[in-house]
């Protein structure tokens, strides 16, 4: 389908309801519409986007919505191309198939800047909205802007963005920066309801990373040591000399503010303050990885001392089975030393499943918010790999 | 169409509920130091004193962990650990839900050394987990925390073997001395069990008086007790090794997503409560109907019947869940307690009583899913002239204010016509029907207008439908009965944990929501020995009903004195 985009979206309706209706001359196997919420994808590119139908597909197995994929094409003549299909699950009882419905559109030229309009009429009725931005964002973005305002929930993905973008997403919802919020919600720019939830990706790939931290602190002997931390190293899959990575800042800034730890500057070089007493050295290394994407985390260890008592624990992802982890654990009294290893999965990194994940989390979370402010106030005095 | 989720609305558990506020507590207390700029962590001031909980757990949404311990299974060659235990276990290793300090200590009569005991489940694994294939790196990782101690239930030596064997697995695999014991075994070795523990100093006191220490918890598989005495007996044995917050008795049905979700559909939409009870409800039906045989438990069958297998555990429970009010909080204690009240809020049902209320019946020949089916009486293991019960169908009622004159029709029974779970709400009809009806049939049933039901479907098929009337498009007021349909297959895909795995963590971390309490026990048997007894002088064998069908005639003869009938679902 290309017209213009109100004739292209009367025949969008109109092939959605026909996917419904059932001829009486052709006899069909049974389906049922199913439909959670609007899961609204747009990626900077159709090619992007067209990556993304396959992924988007494979969530809508899980998570029953009507998804509208929707690729930019700035430079292109003003048009909107739409399709429309029903993604079946056959039932495992022998009972109707399970379908949601998917819209694919591709924006060109200046109707990327009237998309919402164009999602708007598309969504489904009072189900919420997701809105899944590719790439990066930033709040007066006029492609972005009109859709955030719609959406109840958000979901960036800091490594293919910046910290910055997800951070300044985080404090738009918060409603604590309404100059840079886009205008119309509840009006002045502040959020009502407290604002649409922020989701990031890279922090769900992360969940297991925290877990595996927090397990190091879990007997209640040790969990004095949390706050003596003297030691954290990060191992990501890049070349020397990089900086640290999304996820790797994210996990820093996760572990600050748990730990009520500040970056403060020492002749020039980044030093992480204790709240009490004591510093915690903070060291970045780099590993080529050819298996992961660039920025991916590879290693954390994480070091810990206090009344005779010394712990060294580290999460080290496999080599071959990337989804897989080996974490260790040596904690020493005296001359006792006990030591714990487990292999753990770190959940399934493939698109699909880590959105599929990431839909499922509660919606506001406000360890995100602290983590990815804390490590965006360190982009002044970035850690490098040594 | 079907929507499961409204604008802004947002699906919880009854537990990420109150997880939820907690949460939101949580952030209010972290805002207010943001803007007096005090530091974010919740730190102590002081550096002697103890910290309460991890500060790196603070916020932590996507798992569930345990802390670090050893399950000891008693009855480690048996069904139940090949079936559900083992394959839950790994389940949980899978989803990383189990703490880095782990081992699973079997027990059982059977002569196996560890490493025949890992093979063996290693094969239970990779047949009955829902995870397939196995994966092998991580079952590699898993069965080094497998062990196995030969002995039986009433030998003391198994109960120093095991002692030593958890000293061993604690210096070796970090478990810290916690233990969480599981009785997958005949409640006549519970008693033998708990003693041996006992003499042996395996049994740390309370976990409540000591919340950092070792812990030790137990739990009992059902049928606990045959009867309120024996209830009681074995009740006091374990009181006299256990304080009741270390004892965990299972009911797998709790551990259902649709039984879970009974108490946040009820107490988390406002819709429903002011409609839940006698101003709106004519009465409530609730089914546990199974459409196979014994499945080579006939011996066991002959002991039971299906009221004690399944009318006084879990179709009590569901009444429970059905019935109860709201309580005060999401504690196991505050959920129990409620449950309680309407267990001492059902009428007791005199000797008289027995005979109007109560229908027995026994299956003989019939066909199930186009298939002949033997007779009870014909089953391995049951005596030709077995009167044990294969069906049993009640009238109860709970005495209190909401409920008061509201009957509970609950039926449980083998080989009837499909396998399903569910509770349905029957509502009262309209007062006064404005349409006539749509054919002669219906004149006298308000003008073909039948109440409006809801049904909660456990087994198959999970979900709650609403029916209700609608009109038919056309020219003519043409009344119809629909149903909205919600199905959680649909809402959340398929990925749904097995009971066992939910209830064997929530015992790990010592929540006891989800498991029965003495007093809800002792209850229940109270309630339903009351029947037996009648039933023990009752020298008539059970009606028989043909297996493939709905129970015996009288059963329906039991709604229809009450002008009513039973769904046929």
């Amino acid at each position: 389908v290309s017209a213009s985009p109100s004739e292209v979206l009367v025949r969008m309706d109109a092939e959605l309801r026909a996917l419904w209706s059932s001829s009486p001359g052709a006899p069909e196997p049974p389906k049922a519409r199913a439909c959670t919420r609007n899961l609204v994808v747009v990626a900077g590119t159709p090619e992007v986007a067209d990556r993304w139908v396959r992924i988007v597909d494979d969530v809508l197995l899980s998570v029953p919505a009507r998804a509208i994929v929707v690729g930019l094409d700035l430079d292109g003549a003003d048009g909107l191309d739409a399709t429309a299909t029903a993604v079946c699950t056959p039932s495992a009882g022998g009972g109707p198939a399970v379908c949601s419905e998917r819209v694919t559109l591709v924006a060109h030229g200046g109707v990327c800047l009237r998309l919402a309009s164009c999602v708007r009429a598309l969504c489904a009725n009072d189900v919420p909205t997701t809105l899944v931005w590719l790439g990066r964002v930033h709040a007066d973005d006029p492609a972005f802007a009109p859709l955030a305002r719609d959406a109840d929930r958000i979901v960036l993905d800091a490594s293919q963005g910046s910290l910055a973008s997800l951070a300044q997403m985080v404090r738009w919802a918060q409603g604590t920066n309404g100059a840079a919020a886009p205008s119309g919600r509840g009006g002045g720019g502040v959020p009502v309801d407290g604002g649409p939830g922020v989701a990031d990706l890279a922090w769900t790939r992360l969940a297991p990373w925290q877990e595996l931290c927090a397990r190091m602190f879990d007997e209640p002997r040790l969990r004095e040591l949390a706050l003596r931390v003297s030691r954290v190293g990060i191992v990501q899959a890049s070349s020397a000399g990089a900086a640290l990575g999304s996820e790797g800042g994210l996990l820093l800034g996760w572990l600050a503010t748990r730990l009520g730890w500040k970056a403060t500057s020492l002749a020039g070089k980044l030093r992480l303050t204790r709240p009490h007493e004591g510093t915690v050295r903070a060291q970045l290394r780099a590993e080529p990885s050819p298996d992961v994407p660039r920025g991916t985390l590879l290693a954390i260890e994480i070091e810990a001392a206090f009344g005779g008592v010394s712990l060294h624990g580290v999460v080290r992802r496999d080599e071959e089975t990337t989804d897989a982890a080996t974490w260790k654990l040596e904690v020493t009294r005296g001359a006792d030393t006990t030591r714990i290893e487990q292999r753990v999965r770190l959940r399934a990194s493939e698109p699909a499943r880590l959105l599929e994940r990431t839909l499922r989390r509660p919606p506001h979370d406000l360890a995100l918010a602290e983590s990815a402010a804390w490590a965006d106030e360190l982009r002044g005095e970035e850690l490098a790999c040594g | 169409m079907v929507f499961v989720e409204t604008k802004r609305g947002r699906r919880r558990d009854a537990r990420s509920v109150l997880q939820y506020v907690s949460t939101l507590a949580a952030g209010i207390a972290q805002v207010s130091a943001k803007n007096t700029r005090l530091p974010l962590c919740s730190a102590p001031m002081s550096t002697h004193e103890p910290i309460a909980t991890n500060p790196l757990r603070r916020g932590l949404v996507e798992d569930r962990t345990s802390d670090a311990c050893a399950v000891v299974i008693f009855g480690a060659s048996g069904d139940l650990t090949r079936r559900k235990l083992m394959p839950a276990l790994y389940n949980l290793a899978w989803e990383r839900a189990l703490p880095g300090g782990f081992a699973v200590v079997g027990v059982a009569r059977r002569d196996k050394t560890d490493d025949s005991f890992r093979n063996d489940m290693r094969q239970a694994v990779s047949s009955f987990s829902r995870r397939k294939p196995l994966d092998e790196a991580l079952w590699a990782d898993f069965e080094r925390g497998l062990g196995y101690v030969r002995g039986a239930a009433n030998e003391p030596a198994t109960y120093s073997a095991l002692r030593a064997h958890l000293e061993r697995v604690d210096a070796e695999r970090g478990t810290r001395g916690n233990r969480l014991f599981y009785l997958a075994v005949p409640p006549s070795e519970f008693g033998p069990i708990v003693d041996g523990l006992r003499a042996e100093h395996l049994v740390a006191r309370s976990d409540r008086a000591r919340a950092d220490g070792p812990w030790t918890r137990v739990v009992f598989e059902k049928p606990f007790g045959h009867d309120l005495a024996s209830a009681r007996v074995l009740n006091d044995s374990v009181a006299s090794a256990f304080d009741e917050s270390q004892v965990f008795r299972i009911d797998h049905y709790l551990g259902k997503e649709t039984v879970q979700n009974l108490l946040v559909f009820r107490f988390a939409n406002l819709l429903f409560e002011p409609v839940w009870g006698r101003e709106h409800v004519d009465h409530v039906q609730i089914t546990v109907a199974e459409d196979i045989g014994l499945e080579g438990r006939g011996r066991f069958y002959e002991q039971t019947g299906v009221t004690r297998d399944i009318v006084e555990n879990h179709l009590m429970q569901l009444l429970c869940l059905t019935a109860m009010e709201p309580p005060i909080s999401l504690s196991a204690d505050a959920v129990r307690d409620e449950k309680v009240k309407v267990l001492r809020s059902l009428r007791p049902m005199e000797r008289s009583e027995v005979a109007q209320s109560v229908v027995r019946g026994q299956y003989g020949r019939g066909v199930v899913h186009g298939e002949e089916a033997p007779a009870y009486r014909e089953e391995p293991d049951v005596s030709a002239d077995s009167r044990v019960e294969t069906y049993v169908a009640m009238r109860c009622f709970v005495d209190n204010w909401r409920w008061s004159g509201v009957p509970f029709y609950v039926r449980a029974g083998k080989r009837l016509a499909r396998r399903l779970t569910e509770i349905a709400v029957v509502f009262h009809e309209v007062p006064r029907t404005l349409f006539r009806a749509n054919s002669p049939q219906n004149a006298g049933a308000q003008g073909g207008i039948t109440p409006n039901v809801l049904a909660v479907r456990i087994q198959p098929d999970e979900g709650i439908a609403l029916r209700f009337i609608s009109k038919e498009p056309g020219q003519q007021t043409v009344l119809r009965d629909v149903a909205m349909d919600f199905r959680y297959g649909m809402a959340f895909g398929s990925h749904t944990p097995e009971a066992y795995e939910r209830l064997l963590l929530d015992a790990m971390r010592g929540d006891a929501t989800l498991f029965t309490r003495r007093d809800e026990v002792e209850a229940q048997w109270e309630y339903i020995d009351r029947v037996l007894a009648v039933w023990a002088n009752d020298a008539q064998p059970p009606p028989i009903y043909p297996a493939g069908s709905w129970g015996p005639e009288q059963a329906d003869e039991l709604l229809a004195r009450d002008g009513r009938r039973w769904r046929k679902p």
